[in-house]
């Protein structure tokens, strides 16, 4: 009661509200300086060490300083000018040593020794500034209260060093920065509670009192200063901080090419994202987007204009996303949109459509034109998936299939899809294990003179039955087969077995056995055939290996010296299902081709379609007189027959003429116009 | 100081909203040429049968920055890219954006001159950039 009575009677308010403003304000900043402080280490630590006790010190003088001005006393005051500056040192200085101990490893020195260290330096500070505030009176001081004052300004600082030392979050600091607050307030008025001046009668030469107050303001406006730099500082300090925080954290979630955030960020956001979708969060759509020829942009342009390509791509991903989107560059060439509240199929196929229409722009950059494109899968959640992974795997799905679809487009995801895929993937797997254990059977199509009408021939043809999905078209598999690298394998593989039968043929049966682009790509073909032949003992002269055109596109050079490689050892070359590709003339004239062999989507509409018709007659005529033999292939009917014996086409094979059959089939069949070798 | 001379030609979408399409058009090409006074870049834009016909010319770092934000424009579609060469001079020295559209100039044969122009892009583009060139002559006069 005495306290608040001191308070109330006997300073005058106005000034007990500044020193209440000084002491909230300094405290605070004292607690986030001195959390700082104790929180930070090396050269750095000296100086916040150094800025904090100043700080701190000046608030806390500062505060006694106000409050003493506004003591209302009887008695006139004179104030020693040497002891009030020396008890602004000792503030300082005490709050120093307090920091520093406050800072040691061991948390029972450092909350006690270090909270006690500085709530003794308030004290120093008071009491040293009592002294200085001469009363022209009888002073009386209760210890009683001098000792309480002491305590509570002692357990405040330790508490509040405790909760700064604990951790670091704002509202700790501003606690700690009420109890520093508590530990001000509480010294200095229970300090002047204890306190009482009696005037003595008669004797009023105080201190000139304008003086005195202009002095007064003139170390109110220092202290005042010095606390504002303290808080300036810290400000200053801590946008640097923050800032260069923003940069890291900018940097962690962002691509550092194109900016879009990174496949960190992007898995945070869709995590995010599904999470809420449990808790009455919108639905949304994912769309995974791959760039359709982006390799070649980097192989043939180089990388410094593949990264500007990049750049392009993601600024016009970000124009085709809507705003509030997320755009993300998940890999090399890999985007994906995070569309947030986009529930409707047709609204997530709308954005998917404008992605596939800005990427298949073109693009100038540093005078090169740059055609590219991309294809675009669609998954919405939580219709075709609820968390991350299930969303992902599914708008993979559709963009797979996107891709395989002709690329430059893009799927919205359905079940159907995962149906194909697990097709294809079963395919795959048992494709891998046909081509390990030879799985595959080749049956032979007799190839006869349109002439004559007898066996001249025969192609080779691969066969393939599934375990699990039965017998599998070559135009399925063999794409597969491709793609998985397993065409050079299986290919050796089928020549080596078709020359050990037909090793076994009479001798004017020749063999002709398909190779595929890739098979001619590899520089060891000519060593497999030349293998095939020595192992089977078949000889070279009946040997012809069908080529197609696009074999030859893109890598003539390499193509050529393999022909000629082969041509060399006496095997024969022939063009397949010419016609139907670039039909390019001086592939025949430059090329060692002895064969051509009439697609059968001519031969099919023969004889009643006239552009067929003259393709057909065209293609003879050039085989004649380039002196290469003609094959008409699919031959189906009597009428396509007769027309092509007509034009004069050496050979012929079809379903009229002869299906593929076994090998043992074949053999009989052979057989039957000459005598059989070993039947 | 060589110039690149850029002829696209894509698809319009605009769509006839408070303006009708030729007064959005004519609003474009006029906010163009003020861009393009400043950029120095010449050229003409043709409006024929829904499509757009245009050619750039400046200095090559500008071509390619306005061509990348018409290709980032999804008034556009169908966006493509003709020819692009490197030029001696301007052929449209005289204008930041000459506009020659459909409609300009009943009565004349304004309108087939401009068919004409839209079916020589696919043949010859060169010959179609002179045909744009005395087109826009002979009826520079007429044209806003």
């Amino acid at each position: 009661m005495r306290i608040i009575g001191c308070i109330l009677y006997e300073h005058n308010l106005w000034f007990v509200l500044m020193a209440a403003l000084m002491c909230i304000a300094g405290s605070m900043v004292s607690a986030t300086l001195f959390r700082k402080t104790i929180t930070d280490k090396g050269e750095a630590w000296i100086h916040w060490c150094f800025l904090s006790a100043v700080t701190a010190g000046a608030a806390t003088w500062a505060t006694h300083f106000i409050a003493m001005l506004g003591y209302q006393t009887s008695a006139p005051v004179t104030l020693d000018g040497v002891l009030t500056v020396i008890s602004a040192l000792m503030a300082a200085g005490g709050i120093g040593i307090g920091l520093v101990l406050a800072s040691s490893t061991s948390p029972r020195i450092a909350s006690l020794a270090g909270g006690s260290t500085i709530g003794l330096a308030i004290g120093a500070m008071h009491y040293t500034g009592m002294f200085a505030y001469r009363v022209d009176g009888i002073v009386h001081w209760d210890w009683r209260y001098v000792m309480g004052s002491l305590a509570i300004a002692m357990g405040c600082s330790i508490a509040a060093i405790h909760l700064l030392r604990k951790n670091d979050t704002p509202y700790r600091t501003w606690q700690a920065g009420g109890l520093l607050c508590l530990a001000i307030v509480g010294l200095h008025f229970s300090g002047m509670a204890g306190f009482s001046v009696t005037a003595m009668a008669g004797y009023s030469q105080g201190a000139d009192s304008e003086a005195f107050a202009a002095m007064a303001a003139a170390i109110g406006m220092v202290a005042l200063l010095i606390v504002g730099t303290g808080i300036s500082t810290y400000l200053v300090e801590r946008r640097t901080t923050t800032e260069s925080e923003n940069r890291i954290a900018h940097i962690a979630m962002h691509d550092a090419l194109t900016n879009l955030a990174n496949r960190h960020q992007f898995t945070d956001a869709l995590r995010n994202e599904c999470n809420a979708l449990g808790d009455g969060g919108t639905p949304f759509a994912l769309l995974m987007v791959d760039l359709d020829r982006f390799k070649p942009i980097n192989d043939t342009l180089g990388h410094p204009i593949g990264d500007l390509v990049l750049q392009r791509i993601a600024n016009r991903l970000r124009l085709a996303a809507r705003d509030g989107d997320i755009v993300a560059r998940i890999g090399g060439d890999e985007f994906a949109i995070i569309a947030f509240g986009l529930g409707d199929p047709d609204a997530a196929t709308t954005v998917a459509e404008r992605v596939v229409e800005i990427l298949s722009r073109p693009m100038i950059i540093e005078g090169n034109v740059v055609e590219i494109s991309g294809s675009v899968g669609v998954g919405m959640a939580p219709d075709h998936g609820s968390d991350p992974d299930a969303l992902v795997q599914h708008a993979d799905i559709a963009l797979y299939s996107a891709k395989h679809g002709g690329k430059q487009t893009y799927r919205l995801f359905e079940p159907k899809l995962m149906e194909a895929i697990q097709r294809r993937r079963s395919l795959e797997a048992s494709l891998r294990r046909a081509s390990m254990r030879n799985e595959f059977r080749i049956v032979y199509q007799p190839v006869f003179s349109s002439a004559q009408g007898e066996i001249t021939g025969a192609e080779a043809l691969l066969r393939w039955t599934c375990p699990q999905h039965g017998e599998i078209s070559p135009t399925e598999f063999i794409p597969i087969a491709e793609e998985l690298g397993l065409v050079s394998r299986i290919g050796s593989d089928v020549l080596r077995r078709a020359c050990k039968d037909a090793a076994g043929w009479p001798e004017h049966i020749d063999l002709a056995v398909n190779v595929s682009p890739v098979q001619l790509l590899d520089p060891r073909l000519p060593q497999t055939v030349s293998q095939a032949l020595a192992d089977s003992g078949l000889a070279p002269e009946r040997l012809e290996l069908e080529i197609t055109e696009t074999a030859l596109l893109n890598n003539d050079e390499a193509a050529l010296r393999t022909l000629t490689h082969i041509r060399d050892q006496g095997v024969r070359i022939s063009l397949d299902d010419f016609g139907t590709g670039y039909s390019s003339l001086s592939y025949l004239h430059r090329f060692p081709i002895s064969r051509i062999k009439i697609d059968k989507s001519f031969v099919q509409k023969l004889p009643d379609d006239v552009g067929s018709a003259s393709i057909v007659r065209a293609i003879a005529q050039l085989g004649s007189s380039l002196s290469m033999k003609i094959t008409a292939e699919g031959i189906e009917t009597d009428s396509q027959l007769s027309f092509i014996q007509e034009q004069g086409c050496d050979e012929v094979q079809g379903f009229l003429t002869g299906r593929p059959i076994a090998a043992a089939d074949f053999l009989l069949l052979a057989g039957r116009t000459v005598q059989p070798v070993d039947a | 100081m060589p110039i690149s001379r850029l002829l696209y030609s894509s698809v319009s979408r605009l769509e006839p909203g408070a303006l009708t399409i030729d007064r959005q058009i004519t609003r474009i090409a006029g906010e163009a040429a003020l861009l393009n006074e400043e950029a120095g870049i010449t050229g003409i834009l043709v409006f024929v049968e829904d499509q757009f016909i245009q050619i750039l010319e400046g200095e090559a770092e500008v071509v390619e920055e306005i061509f990348e934000r018409i290709c980032c424009d999804f008034r556009h579609a169908q966006v493509r890219l003709i020819d692009l060469v490197s030029v001696k001079e301007r052929l449209f020295d005289r204008w930041h954006m000459a506009r020659l559209c459909e409609g300009d100039d009943p009565g004349s044969s304004l309108d087939d001159d401009l068919r004409n122009i839209r079916y020589l892009l696919g043949v010859n583009a060169r010959v179609a950039v002179e045909r744009m060139h005395e087109t826009l002559l002979s009826y520079e006069e007429v044209v806003p």
